[in-house]
């Protein structure tokens, strides 16, 4: 009775881990690469108290990102999750940061300078695309409810089991 | 039945390990006699009640930068942490056996730090009967949890919030009998019920058939002299309203004060470990307050995600409450999610269940109810998910602000140079895909033997199953974009 | 029996005595009685510094006397500020919020000298002056 329920979990478990696997694994440049180099992105953000302008911005897989940060009113920063970049941003003057987005998925970037009170909630996004990471969990997801369903109604189709698998009733 | 003597054997003798997973932890010697210790909760309690001392004051006293402040960090990163992290997926309601905030109330009813004593002082009155559930409790969460940007992130907040909650404890103490407190207004107990049906442990009867032959029922009504002649250390009544010996068949409300084990004179009330998530297929006790709890919780995970974690300046400068429009926007906005548009969307796939099903004569109410509890492991992984989005990145504060907890220029340990330092925040995805998949499934299962427990045919199960899987798939996913895309 | 019971009671009341009422007594007393004492014999003054909009530098005006060592302890309390004395060559780098700077300045001429903040720090930051005052 519980071997159905084993084979399922493990079979999620496998297909989680591959999955990361997959992530960890989808760096370097992917083919395609124009002749000559990595294509670069500019963009201007401007940092404020909460937030960063723009809270987005899409660029693909192997891009080089350059952003030009500038502080529209006090002394901001800004850390690069993943890439150990940490940088502060002033008021009037523009800091210039740089990385290559060799992953697809999120790269999220967060205030570094005490900034006010919302200040560990000061956040942006760079989503590095095709967001194969968010496919991918979407996939696993799908495939975990189907399969899970799938598990659940196998596993009564011969005995008419009234119990709950693991719920014996307590004395 | 075998024939048994008129004297009710103590202790009563412990059946052997009945499966892998269960088994009874006061079988251990030392646990036996430590659970049997007057000044158990006591010790629990007092290192407890010395931080929130210092929260409070820090709170109220220290520099305003929340990052730089004791009562910030230690309550919003550490000990959430702690709660959500371990002791509620580990030991359902064991903070509640440790909270300072009903403490001191309880030790001016009882007018003891640890004895028992055979009465309690105060007045005793009875709560309300209209109000015994848990609707206070939820709006007095949802009300919090709206708050919550401003209250996480400014001390003074922090410090008034928490010195409000001692004061109405106190004074709940003092006018009403047992932990009225913690069972009916407590905003943080509606949760910790709720997930604690989780939890690998249990707090349980041992015999059954004892219960029914014991005249003291000191479980609940607390030791008497005559109860202490048969046995027992000495043991208030259940202080949560709970009747061990009825039986008590889930941790919705039991606080693991482990009054009841030492009041029972047979020693017929026990420590277990159990396999995760028992409870939620108890069909005893199930309730709309409780259901509703459910959407709340689950509800605020996906609010949260959105304004804490999300890049959005706009809703941020609501949450903070920086202008009149902000904040009514925000608030119906949270409010109206958590308390509107989460439980609506349930009904709606609890009735495309049922109609699915094929059966139109079961009562959608109850159905409503009892999917709820299928929310529970999805809302819990959501919540850990979300929890380790703030965490990872900002616990590296705790060093620093433990040597210089006021932001005062002190420097009692010599960290307080120790610069802040996110903790592999782009490992995130890493830990929160597997968790919410682990929630899902869990969910997921859940659900169906909630089916099964309502729709009289195998058949309607399955086909019932089919939106509820695809309701809670269509959460997780909505939790996997936020998170990664 | 009893007597155990009595003492053990007792314990736990010295206990939670000491939690609740004795640290915080301590803490309160050092940081508002012991600590100003101190600082004031070393000539020590602690400046917080705001945006003008919540009260700005605080204390606004600092009074020292001419040829005593002045040992300035600058803070912030919301976001990065910076100190500049003028015609005492003082200045003080950036201050990031919850980080204090030791200034340490031994005045020769006896005035009244304007210190403001040299970091951008909010639409009032102008606005955000103080006075050094050095009597004779």
């Amino acid at each position: 009775m519980r071997h159905p329920w084993r084979s399922g979990m493990l079979l999620l478990l496998v297909g989680t881990l591959v999955f990361l696997g997959i992530l960890l694994f989808s760096g370097g440049s992917p083919a395609g690469t124009p002749a000559g180099g990595v294509r670069t992105r500019e963009f201007t953000i401007h940092a404020r108290q909460f937030a960063y302008t723009p809270p987005r911005i899409r660029v693909r897989q192997g891009e080089r990102v350059v952003l030009r940060v500038i502080s529209d009113d006090v002394v901001h920063g800004l850390y690069v999750d993943g890439y150990g970049i940490n940088s502060k941003i002033f008021p009037g003057r523009e800091t210039v940061i740089s990385f290559v987005a060799d992953r697809p998925g999120k790269i999220r970037y967060r205030c570094s300078v005490i900034c006010g009170n919302l200040h560990p909630f000061m956040i942006g996004e760079v989503v590095v695309g095709p967001n194969y990471t968010l496919w991918g969990a979407l996939a696993l997801t799908a495939l975990a409810a189907a399969g899970t369903v799938v598990v659940l109604w196998r596993r009564e189709s011969s005995a008419g089991d009234q119990n709950e698998e693991g719920d014996d009733g307590t004395a | 039945m075998a024939q048994r003597s008129t004297v009710l054997e103590r202790p009563v003798p412990r059946p052997a390990l009945e499966a892998p997973w269960r088994l009874d932890l006061l079988r251990f010697r030392p646990l036996r006699w430590l659970v049997r210790q007057r000044w158990l909760q006591f010790a629990l309690i007092l290192p407890n009640l010395f931080i929130f001392t210092v929260v409070i004051l820090t709170g109220f006293l220290g520099t305003p930068i929340g990052a730089k402040n004791f009562a910030i960090i230690f309550v919003w990163i550490v000990w959430w942490a702690l709660l959500i992290l371990v002791l509620v997926p580990f030991g359902a309601r064991s903070w509640c056996t440790m909270c300072p905030i009903p403490a001191v109330g309880e030790w001016l009813q009882r007018r003891a730090f640890i004895l028992w004593r055979p009465r309690t002082f105060g007045l005793n009155r009875k709560w309300p009967k209209g109000l015994r559930n848990l609707w206070v409790a939820n709006f007095g969460f949802a009300s919090i949890a709206l708050t919550s940007a401003v209250l996480t992130t400014r001390p003074i907040v922090t410090g008034t919030v928490l010195l409000g909650l001692v004061l109405i404890a106190v004074a709940t103490h003092l006018v009403f009998e047992r932990r009225t407190f913690c069972r009916y207004l407590c905003p943080v107990g509606g949760f910790l019920g709720l997930y604690s049906m989780a939890a690998p442990v249990e707090v349980r009867r041992v015999d059954a058939e004892v219960c029914r032959r014991c005249q003291f029922k000191a479980c609940f009504r607390g030791s008497s002299e005559a109860s202490l002649q048969v046995g027992g250390v000495g043991g208030y009544g259940c202080p949560n309203f709970e009747f061990p010996g009825a039986p008590m068949e889930r941790n919705t409300y039991c606080l693991l004060c482990t009054e009841c084990i030492k009041a029972c004179p047979y020693e017929n009330i026990t420590i277990r470990t159990r396999p995760f998530f028992q409870d939620l297929l108890v069909e005893k006790g199930r309730k709309l307050d409780e259901a509703y709890k459910s959407f709340i919780m689950l509800g605020a995970a996906v609010m949260y995600s959105i304004v804490m974690l999300g890049p959005w300046g706009r809703i941020k400068d609501w949450a903070n409450f920086s202008s009149p429009t902000g904040t009514l926007l925000y608030a119906l906005i949270f409010l109206g999610s958590i308390l509107l548009a989460a439980p609506a969307i349930h009904l709606a796939f609890t009735w495309l269940s049922r109609l699915l099903a094929g059966a139109q004569g079961l009562s959608v109410k109850k159905l409503f109810v009892d999917y709820a509890y299928a929310l529970v492991p999805l809302g819990l992984a959501g919540w850990i998910a979300f929890s380790f989005s703030f965490v990872l990145p900002n616990i590296s504060y705790a060093v620093s602000v433990l040597s210089d907890p006021f932001g005062w220029g002190w420097d009692l340990f010599g960290t307080k140079g120790y610069p802040w330092t996110p903790y592999a925040p782009h490992l995130l995805p890493y830990i929160q895909v597997p968790v919410l998949l682990l929630g899902l499934t869990l969910s997921i299962r859940i659900g169906y033997g909630l089916a099964r427990q309502n729709f009289p045919a195998l058949q309607q199960a399955r086909r019932a199953l089919v939106p509820l899987s695809a309701y809670l798939a269509g959460v997780t996913a909505l939790f996997l974009v936020l998170y990664l895309g | 029996m009893g007597e155990t019971n009595r003492r053990l009671e007792w314990i736990a009341a010295l206990l939670v005595f000491l939690a609740v009422v004795v640290v915080p007594l301590t803490i309160l007393l050092y940081q508002f009685a012991y600590h100003p004492a101190v600082a004031a014999t070393t000539g020590e003054i602690t400046v917080v510094a705001r945006a003008v909009e919540s009260g700005g530098w605080r204390p606004a005006e600092i009074v020292v006397k001419r040829g005593q060592k002045v040992r300035l302890k600058v803070t912030s309390a919301d976001v990065t500020h910076g100190l500049r004395i003028r015609g005492l060559k003082v200045e003080s780098g950036p201050i990031t919020p919850g980080s204090y700077q030791i200034l340490e300045f031994v005045p020769q001429r006896p005035g009244r000298y304007l210190f403001y903040c040299t970091v951008i720090c909010s639409p009032e930051h102008p606005e955000m002056q103080g006075e050094v005052v050095v009597e004779p």
